[in-house]
């Protein structure tokens, strides 16, 4: 990679960095979800520092080009995120589904309490 | 079939309550209501509004049955849940599904329970076709059914007949493991399977089911697609893994028969 590529893709990820310490920062992004988009940010750092370490790892999964390697691995990492957050949507459901059900079986139960109290048979 | 039940004389009359999903069922609900208490005046019932936008609540809090209105809709899978908790939480012995759209059948109800009354099962089907009911469906539809029966039977080294019914009873057992088990959107042949897989004692009756008074299927030919690969994964999936709990300890373990 030639220099200005390597210091483009660097002053990215640390953009990238800094926009999940700010949203951290501001409330927007729970702390365990950041680690993840952190640590994804500091692998660009260091692949973009070190860059040939992805043309070494290139010709490990036997790719020409090192930038086609850098793809296949975005990709990778990607998908892995996308699994994680339907994981994360799954939990959720289950938990919104849970409470829906609790809401409605307390309303129900208010309504039991306030008509029992209107008449103390 | 009633009768035995009333010989065996238990220590206390076993308490049976409807669970009734309703999601926009105004039109259907009253008849069915009516049919239900004028036949089975000893059967209390809940209504479970699964996010209706028309009257089905008022219209049911009017006829003086106690509803359970869900903020959002569930699905079918969630709102039944929702009524077993309740049956649960007000200490009814049997609950059993039964439909808003006046398919199922009051008269039937006494069969269908009787197993569980009797303490030789945890939960009852209704099946359409143990013997001929005169229910037809299409060659497509029938087809499809056969492999989910099938498959299902396969799963659980027992013969299902109809899986897809929801006319259907649960002890107080299945309705404990109803609830910590959170299936999903499709319910109908996953709980089955679940239950019998955790040691569970099923079993079928013949029933016959009318036509739907009001309403429409859930069957398009899109959603038909759907719940075929949905039951399909279910099937399989139900299968491969222990039941799965939301948020509290499971309880399939205790005392299996």
């Amino acid at each position: 990679m030639t220099i200005s590529q390597r210091l483009i893709a660097g002053i990215a990820s640390i953009l990238v960095m800094a926009l999940i310490v700010d949203l951290v920062r501001r409330r927007k992004l729970r702390e365990e979800y950041a680690l993840l988009w952190l640590a994804s940010g500091l692998v660009m750092l260091l692949v973009s520092i070190f860059s040939n370490v992805v043309a070494w790892l290139a010709r490990l999964i036997g790719i020409e080009h090192p930038a086609y390697a850098l793809f296949v691995i975005a990709l990778f990492v990607g998908m892995v995120l996308a699994i994680h957050f339907t994981v994360v949507l799954s939990k959720l459901t289950a938990h919104n589904w849970r409470l829906t059900q609790e809401i409605g079986l307390i309303r129900r139960q208010l309504e039991e309490d306030s008509s029992r109290k209107e008449d103390p048979s | 079939m009633d009768k035995s039940s009333e010989d065996m004389k238990p220590m206390r009359r076993q308490r049976i309550i409807a669970v009734i999903p309703a999601c926009n069922e105004q039109d259907s609900l009253p008849a069915t209501l009516s049919e239900l208490a004028s036949v089975r005046p000893d059967v209390d019932a809940v209504i479970v509004d699964d996010g209706s936008t028309d009257r089905t609540a008022e219209i049911a809090r009017e006829m003086g049955v106690p509803v359970v209105s869900l903020p959002v809709n569930l699905g079918i899978g969630g709102a039944v849940q929702t009524g077993v908790r309740y049956a649960l939480n007000h200490g009814y012995d049997v609950a059993f599904q039964y439909d808003a759209d006046g398919q199922h059948r009051p008269e039937q109800i006494a069969a269908l329970v009787d197993p569980i009354l009797r303490g030789e099962a945890d939960m009852v089907l209704g099946s359409r076709f143990i013997e001929d009911s005169g229910y037809r469906v299409s060659i497509a539809r029938g087809m499809i059914m056969w492999v989910l029966r099938t498959l299902s039977s396969w799963a659980i080294h027992q013969r299902i007949t109809d899986n897809t019914s929801g006319f259907r009873a649960y002890g107080r057992r299945a309705m404990q493991f109803m609830v910590t088990n959170c299936s999903c959107d499709y319910p109908e042949i996953e709980a089955i399977i679940l239950l019998v897989r955790s040691g569970h004692r099923f079993t079928e009756v013949p029933v016959s089911m009318g036509e739907r008074t009001a309403g429409r299927s859930m069957f398009t030919p899109l959603r038909g697609m759907y719940f075929i690969i949905r039951s399909l994964m279910a099937v399989l999936i139900s299968v491969l893994v222990r039941p799965v709990c939301a948020g509290s300890p499971c309880e399939s373990g205790e005392g299996s028969s």
